[in-house]
């Protein structure tokens, strides 16, 4: 039944994703008449923050329609499991999701007139795989996120909708955990990974040592810094795992035992 | 032999509201049952509690020998009392969504019905006028094989032509063995085919029972009943 699910939820999305990608990539093939390089890149920050905000919108009101409003008297009396459900739009979405990030890719390298993206891919592959694998995370944690504050909004506690509290405290839930375990946890658990400097410095290229450090706090003199192997943070990784595992769990469950049609 | 549906003492609230107060029947199988009342009586939060659509409330609803739930969705054909069906797909589209998830329905069955209906199955779903989106609803319900159907005012803002078409839509078509529960403020027209009524006043069931006794013992049609039960 999941297959089934994803083949409409692909064709549900289709058109617009498609659509958006489409533009994106058009408007990537005429950037460059621009001419001027700061227009361009005002043009080029403006047209990915629109891109990222219309792509979260598009996903929000996919899940939302197909489950929470009208089309949910159909969607939610199919004779499948709410895993199933959760998971079918999970799955599109992440699609999407990539399909999106790799059309951002395009459209750099068509406003740049450039396949510099491509040669540095090519020189560090490794640390390429990782960093996919990082943005696999933060989608994923971001997408279950979304789900797990939509669901919420429907939930009813004595008999009334929480609506937009459930929609806040949804939100809310996921990034205070992502939070608790990125900076207190996992640190906690893995002390040696944080250091103190003596000088301001931040950069994401690897030092003399092959080591990536970022600057995760500190004042005019000293700088917290944490130190990893790769350019992939791995405790934000483990994080987004875990929160979007929990978020996925907790959809689940309220949909099956507390969500409410309206 | 054992109901199709039961119903015991189901409570539901909407905040203060008092929606559903110790509701409880039996739908036996083979049986056309009538869940009467007017508008926010709570015929709708009974049928979205027995379909699993809402989840919170107290009591106790068994379908066949399941709660409301996965398995229990197998054995319900559900019509919603609103539009339903994803509006961007074309209607054979539809036809085979049901297919896909459905392993009871007959598709061959509901391409006919769609045509004796004059449904367009080329068209898309949000291009049917509003009549014609619910023939299309109706006939994706009746060409499956449940063992009991829900029908959430099937008749409602229809004209009597419609309605006429609707009904015998729903005797035709139903399976045999099959159980319907069907709601509905609209008595006159459609009280011959009830075998029982359940009548739903402010949440509570004011009567209930087999037509045909409430009909000898009360010495008015169910109509007249209702209209007195619920006279403003």
């Amino acid at each position: 039944m999941l297959g089934k699910l994803i083949k409409y939820d692909f064709r549900f999305g289709a058109r617009t994703f498609l659509g958006l990608i489409g533009v994106l990539l058009a408007l990537g093939a005429v950037a460059p008449l621009l001419g001027d390089d700061m227009i361009l890149g005002i043009s080029a920050s403006v047209m990915l923050i629109v891109v990222a905000v219309v792509s979260i919108i598009l996903v929000a009101q996919a899940f939302h329609k197909s489950l929470f409003a009208q089309q949910g008297y159909l969607t939610r009396t199919l004779p499948v499991t709410s895993s199933a459900l959760l998971g079918s739009k999970l799955i599109t979405a992440m699609v999407w999701f990539n399909a999106i990030c790799l059309s951002v890719v395009l459209y750099v390298m068509l406003t740049m007139r450039s396949v510099e993206p491509i040669q540095s891919i090519a020189e560090r592959p490794w640390d390429f795989v990782l960093l996919g694998v990082s943005l696999e995370t933060q989608g994923l944690m971001l997408i279950l996120t979304l789900y797990t504050l939509l669901t919420m909004g429907s939930v009813s506690v004595n008999g009334r909708r929480l609506g937009v509290v459930g929609y806040i405290v949804g939100a809310v839930i996921p990034i205070g955990l992502s939070a608790l375990l990125s900076n207190v946890v996992l640190p906690v658990l893995t002390p040696n990974r944080y250091l103190m400097i003596s000088e301001q410095g931040v950069s994401f290229v690897p030092d003399a040592t092959g080591q990536y450090v970022t600057v995760i706090g500190g004042g005019a003199d000293v700088t917290v810094t944490m130190i990893s192997n790769a350019l992939v943070d791995w405790i934000s990784l483990a994080a987004n795992l875990i929160v979007a595992a929990a978020c996925f769990f907790t959809a689940v469950w309220l949909l099956k035992r507390k969500s409410n049609l309206a | 032999m054992n109901p199709i549906l039961q119903v015991r003492q189901v409570n539901k609230r909407y905040g203060k509201v008092a929606a559903l107060s110790g509701v409880s029947f039996d739908v036996a199988p083979g049986r056309i049952v009538g869940l009467l009342g007017p508008n926010g009586s709570g015929k709708t939060t009974l049928i979205k509690i027995i379909c699993g659509l809402t989840s919170d409330y107290e009591g106790v609803v068994v379908i066949g020998d399941n709660p409301p739930g996965l398995a229990a969705k197998r054995e319900i054909a559900y019509l919603p009392d609103r539009e339903s069906l994803p509006d961007w797909l074309k209607v054979k589209d539809v036809l085979r969504y049901f297919a896909d998830f459905y392993d009871d329905f007959d598709i061959a069955r509901a391409a006919e019905m769609l045509v004796s209906l004059k449904v367009d199955a080329e068209k898309r779903v949000k291009a049917l006028s509003k009549g014609m989106k619910e023939k299309l609803q109706l006939a994706l319900v009746m060409c499956r094989r449940p063992k009991l159907y829900i029908l959430d005012e099937p008749i409602a803002g229809v004209d009597p032509a419609a309605r006429d078409l609707i009904m015998r839509t729903i005797l035709q078509n139903f399976h045999e063995g099959a159980s319907i529960l069907l709601s509905t403020h609209i008595i006159s027209d459609v009280e011959a085919l009830f075998d029982d009524v359940i009548f739903l006043k402010d949440g509570e069931i004011a009567l209930a029972g087999p037509a045909e006794d409430i009909r000898a013992r009360e010495g008015k049609s169910i109509d007249q009943l209702f209209r007195e039960v619920f006279a403003c």
